[in-house]
């Protein structure tokens, strides 16, 4: 582990505590990203989270989880030659002269009924298999109805069961939170965590970078402290709007080995999605959010008046451990190293963690 | 491994609420967190308890449109179905009877409704095939009874749009309802010592599982060094509850008991269709996303609990309490739900802390549920399902 590592978990740690969230879910998200819209909070919601202690958003992406649901949900189909095979040719060139004939056209959630009655005096020991074939054909594309809305030219936001409003209200109501970091004396054990210690994903000291310069093993190699104070912060959980359907997704998450309704060749494919490299394999179940914050800094590294320079060049690109190029920074270096003020004002509620669930305990209650 | 301290608490608390609000262990799970359920999102937050499959856990925290719904859930599975009678009524009525009546049905201006036809075939037949009559109108009679077609029937025809569109789900009771109930409902009281309170749940219906509970207040983690000091030293709570009631609501008509106890009666074949991906083993086996339901709530209002803990608190942790009250704190997280619940500490000179949690006299805080098993809470149907897939089998040989 290098010592950029090991600070990093101390901080985890220290943030567990702080907070008072549990490491079997949390995450610390480090960008310093301002929410300010529905648009934002919906935003972050929508991503998936990595499998590590530390989001960094700048080194990791991956396509949002609406996005990778719909084209998930758009794919599966339940072909209509197969149901042209399971009730037979003839019965089916019948039945479509029979549904052509109809005015109004039916809509679709009565041709499953319609069928029925229709094959009780036209092809009775195909009335089963016809309806539950109709039935499955009609449950998908149910499915991918509700997709419609936030599709298209005119799209509706990808929306969950909470908005700004509700998380300015329980920002409003939520506590300041002090707390502080020395490495000379902090646990960096993270091995009980949800990740089981992997952490990824992090820079050095400013964002973009290398933990293995010279300077940055510097800093992380000397006796760091970091306190913050958060003026507010709080949790909020949220579930998917009405474009989600637990029922579906877990038809395709439990289909892995099954031909319907995943299509023949899959684009994205089981594994893909949720394969051991899978990208959809963890989801997001709460956003944390801080709103106020300061921050002091110390290392007790003596940095020559070159790298000086270059952290001072580097300042306005954010800096360990939130990486907010949004921040207001000072920076000072006297013979007991180097002290780095940061400081976000309220009213800019900032993303600092989610809680993360696998998509299987989040598909069967586990 | 060993329990962790605030697991011992809670474990002994929930053998203490068991206990005292005369509960199940086979059943009870505690619900966290705990906020009054307001007029104004009333029938929908209801329902999202009944709505939400429960954890294998004793304590559930809870989250309305969670990652797995029970409605959602159940049209997936009735999409895996097939109407399973095998009854075919042309072989029961016979040539050239069957041909006759067809062309008589094709006849006709208009499609008769399938309900109509074993009525219409049993007055046709009087007529014209009176030897098959009654047996070609109760093949008829059979099809149409067939408890998947009934169900897929009623999910299309009556919560789905014309679109395709699954419309919202319901229970058979609501918001008001449970209100009602409740202001009838009779009040309790009972006491919990945590130096004195058995906390061994193995033979509760987890055998022990017990994950996912809040700390001292409300989100925070039990494992916090404030959490842990609170649940290391003696607790006690003195519960006056005004109101308890077990709210039991049942699906509303897009839940058709009969048709999910067949698919549960039967781990394969009749009635799963071969072409779908959802099976017994996903659905009610130990993956599945229908193992367990929530066959009711408890419900309680005018709650007037104090909880005192001989745990010596430092003047920045009385200030981290102070800070993190409104929350919710242990056992009863009801914060949130405006100005019907209050929570506050007070600390003596000594350190020690008393907690105060009250909630007004009528709106409804739920407090945990009863969480049934698959087999359980389709119980009542299996046996018939049973019967029924027995005949189904016989008549397919």
């Amino acid at each position: 582990m290098d010592s950029m590592n090991k600070l990093q978990n101390q901080f985890y740690n220290a943030v567990i505590t702080a907070l008072g969230v549990n490491n079997q879910y949390f995450q610390f998200y480090s960008s310093g990203t301002t929410l300010q819209t529905d648009a934002d909070l919906w935003g972050f919601q929508n991503q998936i989270p990595p499998y590590s202690l530390t989001w960094n958003p700048l080194t990791y992406s991956a396509s949002p989880f609406f996005s990778q649901y719909s084209d998930l949900i758009n794919e599966l189909s339940f072909p209509e030659s197969k149901f042209k095979s399971d009730i037979g040719s003839d019965n089916y060139d019948n039945w479509i002269v029979y549904l052509n004939s109809l005015e109004p056209s039916p809509t679709p959630n009565t041709i499953p009924n319609l069928f029925q009655k229709w094959a009780l005096i036209n092809c009775p020991s195909k009335l089963s298999i016809g309806v539950s074939d109709l039935n499955a054909m009609i449950y998908v594309t149910g499915g991918q109805q509700q997709l419609k809305p936030y599709e298209g030219q005119r799209p509706i936001p990808v929306d969950f069961t909470n908005n700004m409003t509700d998380l300015k209200a329980a920002l409003n109501k939520s506590p300041q939170v002090k707390f502080a970091m020395d490495s000379s004396s902090a646990s960096g054990d993270v091995s009980g965590t949800w990740t089981g210690g992997v952490d990824l994903n992090y820079f050095g000291l400013w964002t973009d970078s290398s933990t293995y310069s010279l300077l940055n093993r510097k800093f992380s190699d000397s006796d760091v402290t970091v306190s913050f104070t958060l003026e507010k912060v709080t949790s909020v959980p949220f579930g998917p709007g009405k474009w989600y359907d637990s029922g579906l997704l877990h038809m395709t998450y439990a289909g892995n080995t099954e031909p319907l309704p995943w299509p023949t060749d899959p684009d994205p494919s089981w594994d893909d999605l949720f394969g051991n490299e899978g990208t959809m394999n963890y989801i997001n179940l709460a956003t944390t959010v801080a709103d106020g914050i300061s921050f002091e800094l110390r290392s007790n590294a003596i940095f020559t008046e070159d790298e000086q320079n270059r952290i001072e060049e580097n300042l306005g690109n954010g800096i360990w451990p939130l990486y907010d190029s949004t921040m207001n920074y000072t920076l000072s270096f006297d013979e007991l190293g180097m002290l780095i003020k940061g400081t976000k004002a309220p009213g800019n509620p900032t993303l600092i963690g989610s809680h993360v669930s696998s998509i299987q305990n989040y598909l069967i209650s586990g | 491994m060993s329990k962790d301290v605030f697991q011992t608490l809670q474990d002994g608390w929930y053998n203490g609420i068991v206990s005292g609000l005369g509960l199940s262990s086979s059943t009870f799970q505690i619900l966290q967190p705990n906020p009054p359920i307001i007029e104004q999102s009333g029938d929908t937050v209801l329902w999202g308890y009944f709505n939400n499959i429960p954890p294998f856990s004793l304590t559930q925290q809870f989250a309305a449109s969670g990652g797995n719904q029970f409605y959602s859930d159940y049209r997936a599975l009735m999409s895996a179905l097939e109407p399973s009678s095998s009854v075919d009524p042309e072989t029961v009525i016979g040539q050239p009877a069957y041909d006759e009546w067809v062309a008589y049905v094709r006849g006709l201006s208009v499609f008769p409704s399938a309900n109509q036809y074993p009525v219409m075939f049993r007055n046709w037949a009087l007529l014209n095939a009176p030897g098959v009559a009654n047996a070609g109108a109760s093949a008829y009679a059979q099809v149409l009874l067939d408890p998947i077609l009934t169900a897929q029937n009623v999910l299309l025809l009556s919560y789905t749009d014309e679109n395709g569109l699954p419309e919202d789900p319901d229970w058979n009771l609501g918001y008001s309802d449970l209100v009602n109930q409740l202001k009838a409902a009779p009040s309790t009281q009972f006491d919990f010592d945590s130096t004195t309170e058995n906390s061994d749940v193995s033979s509760s219906w987890t055998k022990g599982g017990n994950t996912g509970f809040f700390g001292l207040w409300g989100g925070s983690s039990s494992k916090s060094s404030i959490s842990e000091s609170f649940s290391e030293n003696q607790v006690q709570v003195k519960s006056t509850i005004g109101h308890i009631l077990t709210f039991s609501c049942t699906p509303g008509n897009w839940y058709n008991s009969g048709a999910i106890g067949l698919a549960f009666s039967s781990e394969t074949g009749v009635p799963w269709s071969p072409n779908s991906a959802i099976n017994w083993n996903n659905t009610f086996g130990d993956k599945g996303n229908m193992q367990r339901f929530a066959a009711n709530i408890i419900v309680v209002a005018d709650m007037d609990i104090t909880i005192t803990s001989d745990a010596v608190y430092s003047t920045s942790e009385q200030t981290e309490v102070h800070n993190n009250s409104h929350a919710g704190m242990w056992p009863f997280y009801s914060s949130g739900g405006g100005s019907s619940s209050s929570t506050s500490a007070k600390f003596s000179s000594e350190g020690h802390m008393t907690v105060s949690i009250q909630t007004d006299p009528v709106t409804p805080t739920v407090i945990g549920v009863n969480v049934l098993s698959a087999a359980e809470y389709l119980g009542h149907s299996v046996e018939a399902a049973k019967l029924q897939v027995k005949a189904l089998k016989l008549a397919a040989l």
